[in-house]
């Protein structure tokens, strides 16, 4: 009897509940947008991947031929892998060392503190062409400003862009500039969120201003760092504008990434199944990144 | 009443962009009947002129509104391939390799008189035709690769001009002692591109591929020997790396000549009306003849004006071109941005230009003895592609990242690829 009372109740609760169709439809238009523009494109390229193109041939079905081109044949895809790599491991260094840094005197006491904020955040407003011209503007090998503060000094020239190991340098340097106050943000809020009473509590037990850095900010912070890190690896991973206004990805070779290799398989070489096999093994490594980070989030959640 | 309420709310949500499109749509004024979607990219001068060629069509033909659109030349492929793919071609483009766009070409045979593709020069009609004889757009102007000369550095340095054909050694080796005795930082400059390397290649009796365009040329020793020739004149400092080096895709060194430090400059004759209006009386210039080793050297080629399947109408777009190909706009046309016209009729008739016809005619004469091979490569189907992978595997080379052999080795393959 017990258990028809119950089933009965159950019953009358699943028809009082009211049809929930709003937050469908409140989901309808990016559900619409996120299909159109991201789910048709990425399985028309997967398709594109499995086809030989031309502008002036039917296409044609090689499966996985443009996998193993890229893969086993090319000598310009591992390049460029082997660059991006470099990158991302100096960059996201730099990113983390920096945003840390920053985000750390930028929480401190002291006069103009806004003023310091937008200045640092400042780039992150500008479009990415626009710092790369500045930047190449001013590391022009013949009329960039900084050789001509260095030949103002009688000190010797470089050229900064013409030289790999100098442009590879610099490419780091532009990226971390234009993007260093968004990650510092990030860590100014971690930092934020510390409770003060740690601090106290410390103090009281007369520790030093490294050891609460090191006992206190730096256990606090790390699901920030981890957050700028994963963050910092997946926008380094897609670098292209700034490289490709700054140097072209080169001299030669020097500071072609991915993303530029595809371009140019698709629109200087009209490689368009090539461009989208490579464009597939960029998101292969972009998805495991991802779960990376999905994976640290519920692990952080957890404990 | 919370559900209906919420409902409300995401309906008008989802609503909101129709209505704005509603309103904007009927706040617009009023249209013409036909508007003809035109995207052209600029070397200078022509924009003047096509912009005038689209007023005067705009006021003889009051029911067609003509939305012309100007883009960077270095986006232009990707533009027009994005758009079209998304079904969202301009009606006209102007373009410089017509085949990469044939899939969404439109037709004009049905729109254009019959003959239409008769009144131009066979060859680069060639660039325009599809592969089942239809006719996507037509040849606006022809360019000729060529050098040109800062004459004045010349007198400065006390070095005479060379007469008559001259190898490209003597004109490196001259440029490189009125460098070093005016102190200008560039003795000889070349555009980034396939296009103007083939110019050099052409001289040494080298080409991209075999006349009959079946396979590739770039292993003959006599191309090997011009791109040779080419990496040793980086790493001996006669041209600069800034141009090769120092970029992606096309690097120009146009302003490094307008700029006067820059003793020569291989580029060609579309740079005589931009040369003549910002150098002005700053310094003496000319063009000289493209050097001669086994043979006179360059390359020909030109712009093209291509239809697309579009949205717009078919009879209007053929009727626009109809208008810009005729000889009275053509004619304008060539002589206000200081083009060499690809119309029959014209070439034989000449064209006055306004300012420094012996430039022009210095490349007309440079035209009549071009080697066969200067036009079966620029016309070939994989030009540009294969123009591409040449450029960048040579820079390779002059940066020094690869041998010259490995960098020769690689290109090979991948221009082999590129015509698989």
């Amino acid at each position: 009897m017990r258990s028809l009372k119950t089933l009965k109740t159950l019953k009358t609760a699943k028809k009082k509940k009211p049809l929930s169709l709003a937050p469908y439809l409140f989901l309808l238009p990016n559900t619409i947008i996120f299909t159109l523009f991201i789910i048709i494109p990425a399985l028309s390229n997967f398709l594109m991947s499995l086809y030989r193109t031309s502008p002036f041939r039917d296409r044609e079905f090689v499966g996985l031929d443009n996998f193993r081109y890229i893969l086993l044949i090319d000598d310009l895809f591992p390049r460029s892998l082997g660059n991006l790599a470099r990158f991302v491991v100096w960059d996201v260094l730099l990113i983390v060392v920096l945003s840390i840094a920053i985000g750390v005197l930028l929480n401190q006491a002291v006069r103009g503190k806004s003023f310091f904020r937008s200045a640092f955040f400042f780039p992150v407003l500008l479009s990415p062409v626009v710092v790369a011209l500045v930047w190449q503007w001013i590391l022009h090998n013949q009329f960039g400003i900084l050789n001509g503060i260095l030949q103002k000094v009688g000190l010797e020239t470089r050229p900064w862009l013409l030289r790999p190991d100098l442009a590879r340098t610099w490419v780091v340097v532009v990226h971390v500039w234009a993007t260093i106050g968004f990650f510092a943000l990030i860590i100014l809020a971690g930092l934020q969120s510390i409770p003060a009473s740690l601090y106290e509590a410390s103090r009281v037990d007369g520790s030093r201003a490294y050891q609460d850095f090191i006992f206190i900010t730096f256990p606090m912070l790390a699901p920030s760092i981890a957050t700028v890190t994963i963050l910092g690896m997946i926008r380094a991973f897609e670098i292209f504008d700034h490289i490709y206004i700054l140097t072209g990805g080169g001299p030669g070779t020097a500071t072609m990434m991915v993303v530029q290799y595809i371009y140019r398989a698709a629109f200087e070489l009209d490689q368009f199944g090539r461009a989208a096999a490579a464009s597939l093994v960029l998101f292969v490594i972009i998805l495991l990144l991802t779960i990376v980070q999905y994976l640290f989030g519920k692990r952080r959640e957890a404990l | 009443m919370k559900n209906i309420g919420l409902l409300m709310v995401a309906c008008l949500l989802l609503l909101t962009p129709a209505l704005l499109l509603g309103q904007s749509a009927a706040d617009a004024p009023a249209k013409a009947e036909d508007v003809i979607r035109f995207v052209w990219f600029t070397d200078g001068p022509d924009q003047p002129a096509i912009e005038a060629l689209v007023d005067r069509y705009e006021d003889e033909n009051a029911q067609v509104a003509v939305d012309f659109a100007i883009v960077p030349f270095g986006e232009l492929n990707q533009l027009l391939i994005t758009q079209a793919s998304a079904g969202q071609a301009p009606d006209i483009a102007r373009v410089t390799e017509p085949y990469r766009f044939f899939e969404f070409g439109l037709d004009l045979r049905p729109y254009t008189e019959p003959g239409f593709e008769k009144q131009f020069l066979d060859g680069p009609v060639k660039l325009v035709t599809g592969p089942e004889g239809e006719i996507f757009g037509f040849p606006q102007d022809l360019t000729m690769n060529g050098p040109f000369i800062n004459v004045s550095l010349f007198k400065k340095a006390g070095v005479p001009l060379p007469e008559g054909d001259v190898p490209w050694e003597t004109w490196f080796d001259l440029a490189k002692t009125v460098k070093d005795r005016t102190g200008v930082p560039y003795a000889v400059a070349a555009d980034r591109s396939g296009h103007r390397l083939d110019g050099i290649i052409q001289s040494y009796g080298g080409s991209y591929f075999t006349p009959d365009g079946k396979s590739l040329n770039l292993n003959s020793p006599e191309t090997r020997g011009a791109l040779q020739t080419f990496v040793d004149l980086h790493e001996k400092g006669i041209m600069p790396l800034d141009i090769w080096a120092g970029g992606s895709g096309y690097v120009g060194g146009n302003q490094q000549f307008i700029n006067g430090q820059l003793v020569m400059y291989i580029s060609g004759n579309w740079q005589v009306a931009q040369f003549a209006s910002t150098i002005g009386d700053s310094f003496e210039w000319k063009a000289a003849p493209n050097g001669v080793n086994v043979q006179s050297g360059g390359m020909p080629g030109g712009k093209f004006l291509m239809a697309f399947e579009s949205a717009g109408n078919p009879e209007a777009t053929g009727d626009f071109v109809q208008f810009l190909s005729s000889k009275e706009s053509l004619a304008a046309y060539a002589s206000q941005a200081m083009f060499l016209p690809a119309r029959k009729d014209l070439l034989e008739e000449g064209i006055e230009y306004p300012v420094r016809s012996d430039v022009m005619n210095s490349f007309l004469a440079d035209l009549s003895r071009l080697p066969a091979t200067a036009y079966s490569d620029n016309y070939h189907l994989s030009f540009g592609p294969v123009g591409n992978v040449v450029r960048d595997r040579i820079t390779q080379a002059i940066t020094g990242e690869l041998s010259f052999s490995r960098a020769m080795e690689l290109m090979i393959r991948e221009a082999g690829e590129v015509m698989r």
